[in-house]
């Protein structure tokens, strides 16, 4: 159920108003009541995580977004990042091990796995445990696991905003392939 | 000494080295190792918030962002804040209500309470009660809100950094009035 209203956008200042109407999903319609400002960063932000010169590798990025989105039964950024998952060459069977976790992770190679019980850790404990970031570094340099624990938080953010504010989920998912890259 | 190493300066690029002079905090040099692109996102997004023309009530910001570090047992961030807290105004004794919660909120008027409650909220259980997000409504409005929503979720990505990276405490806070103003 929604509980904030989306924004008119004949209210919104022009450069925020053209990104609303050329993005249709109600996350971009609901993100355009924030202030100018902090919409700009957040998208700024995004595209860092989604852009070309991220270092962070598509598919471990997307076990960490949709590990919070599953702890966090965040409906909407699942459903959206269901069809991204899919979209960078995650299975149907690695996404049900993404949303299973323990055992299960294993379908996710070493990498994978060491990335979703980081994002568990990350999630519940804040200060990830000695034996977990050590899962991680044997796979990532120091500017990858600076992106991942950046993102893992960057989507605990967006599921609190999504949740709370009660985005409708739309009718399909964003079209991913215009906005970020499918492989490493 | 930090769990992952600070970025070694030579190597940064301009805007980096820009910030890390204007911002010299270990939060800065661990930062910069993140890629270009998520460092420049994420000094949009923090800027967006601490802006002068930010429509959030400078309090009521810091009333959240602390109550985030006190939840997280994020001691670097706690130390950066509470100099934030007392340069916007907040009291010892009302940082100290920060602090305690429950009852103490008191301390920090409706609205502080208010917010206070509604971090607590979105902290711990993703979507906000009814109950709390009303609260916060009767003294902000919808563009407020959302910022307060995603100034909540940024310190809990900003937590999840700095004690997993292992940032240590600076000699000395930031100059919080060189970059913030002191009043909404």
């Amino acid at each position: 159920m929604q509980r904030i209203p989306f924004p008119d956008p004949a209210t919104l200042p022009p450069a925020m108003r053209k990104i609303v109407e050329a993005n249709h999903s109600n996350v971009t319609r609901m993100l355009a009541g924030a202030s100018e400002g902090v919409f700009n960063g957040f998208a700024a932000l995004s595209m860092g995580f989604m852009g070309d010169s991220s270092p962070l590798p598509p598919k471990l990025r997307e076990i960490a977004i949709l590990r919070v989105g599953y702890l966090s039964n965040a409906v909407y950024e699942v459903f959206q990042h269901e069809a991204l998952a899919r979209y960078v060459g995650l299975s149907d069977a690695q996404i049900a091990a993404i949303k299973a976790g323990g055992a299960a992770a294993a379908a996710l190679g070493e990498a994978g796995a060491a990335v979703l019980a980081f994002a568990d850790d990350l999630v519940k404990n804040v200060r990830a445990s000695d034996e977990t970031l050590a899962g991680v570094r044997k796979h990532l340099n120091d500017t990858q696991i600076v992106d991942l624990i950046l993102v893992t938080g960057m989507y605990m953010m967006v599921s609190r905003f999504l949740e709370t504010t009660g985005i409708p989920i739309d009718e399909a998912p964003i079209n991913w392939k215009e906005h970020t890259r499918a492989d490493a | 000494m930090p769990r992952i190493a600070y970025a070694d300066p030579a190597g940064l690029c301009e805007s980096k080295q820009q910030m890390l002079e204007m911002v010299p905090a270990n939060v800065m040099r661990m930062m910069a190792n993140a890629s270009d692109a998520v460092f420049d996102g994420f000094t949009a997004i923090s800027r967006g918030f601490m802006n002068a023309d930010s429509p959030l009530p400078a309090k009521l910001r810091e009333i959240a962002i602390l109550r985030v570090g006190y939840l997280s047992n994020a001691a670097y961030e706690v130390f950066q804040h509470e100099a934030l807290a007392r340069h916007v105004g907040l009291s010892d004794a009302q940082i100290a209500a920060i602090k305690a919660g429950g009852a103490a909120a008191a301390a920090l008027g409706e609205a502080g309470a208010a917010v206070l409650a509604f971090t607590d909220d979105l902290v711990k259980n993703v979507r906000a009660g009814d109950e709390t997000l009303a609260a916060v409504r009767s003294h902000l409005d919808d563009t407020q809100l959302v910022d307060l929503i995603l100034v909540t979720g940024m310190y809990m990505m900003v937590s999840r950094f700095l004690e997993t990276t292992g940032v240590e405490i600076d000699g000395a806070s930031i100059e919080w009035k060189n970059i913030t103003p002191a009043e909404a």
